[in-house]
C-alpha cells in the first residue's frame, strides 16, 4: 500500500475553481477533459480511498476518486489548511509512477492562477485580450478596460 | 482610452501585475493596489524578481 505523501500547500484558496481547474485544465491519465472526470467539492473532508477500496485515514475537501487518477492509483485528495489554502494529498505511487508529481502540481497551480485572475480582472470590469505562455514558461496575460476608473 | 493591465503567472501560481500606462487617477492606483494585494502576490524565494516588480508597482500606484 502506498502511503500518502506530506507535500507542501499550494497557491490555491478557492474551492470552487480548484474543481474547475482540476475538471478542466490538468491531465488525467495523460488526457486533457477526461471523458466522465468528477471531482467531488465536500463542505467537510470526507476520507480518501487506496487501492483495493481501502479506507485511508486521510480527509479531504475536494477528491478525485482513484478510478480517474489511473491504474492501481489512490485517491487524489486536496485538504483545506488552516492558512486558508489546499495542500495535495497524493501518494507516493502516484506522486512517481502516475505522473501526479511536482509538474502536474505547478501546471495546476498555474492553470488556476489563471482562472484566478480571470474572475478577478472580470470582476473589476476588465476584458482578457490575450494569453500567452511565455519563454520562461509564465502565463502573461492581458486585460483591458475602456473609459476611466 | 483603453486601460491595460498585465498579469504575470509562474509555475507555482504567484501572480505579478505590471501596470501599463495605468497610473493616471486616484481610482486607477486604489485598484492597481488592492489587484496587487489580492492574496495572489507572495514572497517567492522561486522568483523573487516578481515580488520585487509588483512593490515597484505599488509604489508607483500609492505614490
Amino acid at each position: 500500500m502506498s502511503k500518502y505523501l506530506t507535500i507542501d500547500e499550494l497557491n490555491i484558496d478557492n474551492q470552487d475553481l480548484l474543481v474547475q481547474t482540476l475538471l478542466h485544465d490538468v491531465l488525467f491519465q495523460g488526457r486533457l477533459g477526461l471523458p466522465g472526470l468528477e471531482v467531488e467539492s465536500h463542505d467537510v473532508a470526507v476520507h480518501l480511498y487506496g487501492i483495493q477500496d481501502k479506507l485511508r485515514p486521510e480527509t479531504a475537501e475536494v477528491i478525485v476518486r482513484r478510478q480517474f487518477v489511473g491504474g492501481a492509483a489512490n485517491d487524489i485528495g486536496f485538504k483545506r489548511q488552516a492558512s486558508g489554502n489546499f495542500a495535495p494529498i497524493i501518494s507516493e505511487f502516484d506522486d512517481g509512477y502516475s505522473k501526479y508529481g511536482e509538474a502536474w502540481r505547478d501546471q495546476l497551480s498555474q492553470r488556476y492562477g489563471e482562472r484566478k485572475y480571470a474572475q478577478d480582472m472580470y470582476e473589476n470590469g476588465f476584458q482578457l485580450d490575450s494569453k500567452e505562455l511565455q519563454q520562461d514558461g509564465t502565463t502573461a496575460m492581458t486585460f483591458s478596460r475602456m473609459g476611466g476608473i | 482610452m483603453a486601460e491595460t493591465v498585465k498579469v504575470l503567472i509562474d509555475k507555482k501560481g504567484n501572480a505579478a501585475v505590471v501596470l501599463d500606462g495605468f497610473h493616471g487617477s486616484t481610482g486607477c492606483s486604489a485598484l492597481a493596489a488592492k489587484l496587487a494585494q489580492n492574496g495572489r502576490v507572495v514572497d517567492e524565494q522561486n522568483k523573487p524578481e516578481f515580488y520585487e516588480t509588483v512593490e515597484a508597482e505599488q509604489t508607483i500606484a500609492q505614490g
